[in-house]
């Protein structure tokens, strides 16, 4: 009786101690500590964030590419190399003295999965417009041309805000040589 | 005799639980995803708090044992300060620890430099490792498990034991998966080549695709295995070249299959067989390992004794 009576203090301590761990871990590491009590699933609202992270996303691009990244990019949700991939976009179209102005014409969210409570990997369909114009005088270069596509964004979590920081298009099985 | 909190929080007994409970906090959150491995827990300010509070706990335990040592002799003092070496190598371990994923060409020679891994995790104290070596062979897919390097300045080879190998330094270099490094080589139409580079490719990721792009070129690449050959000169990769979100050109590629982009011309003139490695380092594993076993070794001993003394009537402990 002893032995046994002697477990239960330590036993008590372990469990205090958890529950002060996880308490703490609510209030100092948030995202972690939720993540891991949602059995590692993100919440609802979380997911909501990161589709309109994406969509918002999107909309800035087009902006951007259409001034010629002269657009404020202060609300870009997007890291240094995500952005520095995009003013060499616009800065290229740049340098050949065009401009291609796109219209995002539809974007579904296929799926969203994450590795941790901080890195998200969205899928989409998109379907966009796009022109080639002349960057002076905006002058049409060709005909306006519409495309959709899968793409594959991985969003990472910086102080609070999703971010994105690749975006790749997704490779489909090709149908025929080239 | 009344004894004060931070007493009662120095016994063993108690910081014991602690430790136990950030072990299994620390797992059960790497288990579910939210860490990369119980080592990042200590990245965490909740586990970095809780550290330091069991740091003082396992002192002020020492400090109070130091002052008793003519009432309860050394095996205080030795328990304490079993704990105290068990928390500073755990905490070397952290610091110093290194793990990371590279991308390694065949004849290719390591470097020791961040820029050459794709995925690094890594103690605030750590360094890259500096193993000296030239990665030889790996056996091909469907064989045997494995790889050859030649060490240090050339001489004789070492082949891994299983998928694994640790060199000189104690540095473990894990095949995780086998990869392939074409040279890819941008051609303009009227002569002249615009870029020609080595890019290192995981195609067997998450998403079946890889992607590249070269310096001050507004192209990006997604690439994509469709022949799975053992003989990388054999590969067929589906190759689809970008600028932004436009797809400006898409087919299959090969050593003698180019494709034509705009006013370039992309062509894979040599494939090169790669391996995906982890290298990881722990420097003090085994010192650690040792700590733990000495602590373990005086808490049943104290345990021991408590058991031996509890039927004479002594309840304190």
């Amino acid at each position: 009786m002893n032995s046994g009576f002697s477990l239960i203090r330590p036993f008590a301590a372990f469990i205090l101690f958890l529950v002060l761990i996880v308490a703490t871990g609510l209030l100092l590491d948030r995202d972690h500590f939720k993540f891991a009590l949602r059995c590692g699933k993100i919440s609802a609202a979380e997911e909501a964030r990161i589709k309109e992270t994406v969509k918002h996303f999107n909309s800035l691009v087009a902006d951007l590419s259409a001034s010629m990244g002269k657009t404020n990019s202060d609300d870009l949700p997007a890291t240094k190399p995500m952005r520095h991939k995009l003013y060499m976009d616009t800065g290229v179209s740049a340098m050949a003295k065009q401009v291609l102005v796109y219209d995002l014409a539809s974007l579904e969210i296929l799926s969203v999965k994450w590795h941790d409570p901080r890195t998200a990997i969205v899928r989409t369909k998109e379907a966009w417009n796009y022109q080639y114009r002349n960057a002076e005088n905006k002058a049409e270069l060709d005909i306006i041309k519409g495309m959709d596509d899968e793409f594959r964004y991985v969003l990472l979590k910086r102080k609070g805000k999703w971010l994105v920081h690749r975006s790749s298009g997704l490779l489909k099985e090709l149908k025929h040589a080239n | 005799m009344p004894i004060s909190i931070l007493q009662r929080l120095a016994r063993p007994s108690t910081y014991v639980s602690l430790i136990l409970a950030l072990l299994v906090a620390s797992f059960y959150l790497s288990g579910v995803g939210a860490l990369a491995d119980p080592w990042e827990a200590l990245d965490l300010n909740t586990f970095r708090l809780f550290a330091v509070l069991l740091l003082v706990m396992v002192l002020t335990g020492l400090v109070c044992a130091v002052k008793r040592l003519s009432r309860d002799g050394i095996f205080p003092i030795l328990c304490h300060s079993a704990a105290l070496v068990v928390l500073l190598s755990a905490l070397t371990l952290y610091l110093f620890r290194f793990e990371g994923t590279m991308i390694m060409a065949v004849g290719e020679a390591y470097e020791p430099i961040a820029a050459a891994y794709s995925d690094i995790r890594k103690g605030p104290l750590a360094r890259v490792p500096a193993p000296v070596f030239v990665l030889s062979s790996i056996a091909p897919y469907g064989q045997q498990d494995g790889f050859t390097i030649i060490p240090g300045a050339g001489g004789r080879s070492v082949s891994s034991d299983g998928v694994s190998l640790v060199t000189d330094d104690g540095t473990r270099i894990r095949l995780v998966k086998r990869g392939i490094v074409p040279l890819v080589e941008l051609a303009a139409a009227g002569g002249g080549t615009v870029a020609r580079e080595y890019v290192r490719l995981d195609l067997d990721s998450p998403a079946g695709q890889d992607s590249f792009m070269f310096v001050n070129n507004p192209y990006e690449f997604s690439v994509r295995r469709i022949n799975d050959s053992a003989d990388p000169a054999g590969v067929v990769l589906q190759i689809a070249a970008r600028r932004g979100k436009l797809k400006v050109a898409e087919g299959k590629v090969s050593t003698r299959l180019p494709l034509k982009i705009d006013a370039i011309t992309l062509s894979i003139p040599e494939v090169k067989s790669s391996a995906i490695f982890q290298v990881s380092r722990r420097s003090g594993y085994g010192f650690f390992l040792a700590a733990c076993a000495v602590f373990l070794a005086v808490q049943g001993w104290g345990v021991c004794i408590g058991l031996r003394r509890r039927p004479a009537g002594n309840g304190e402990g």
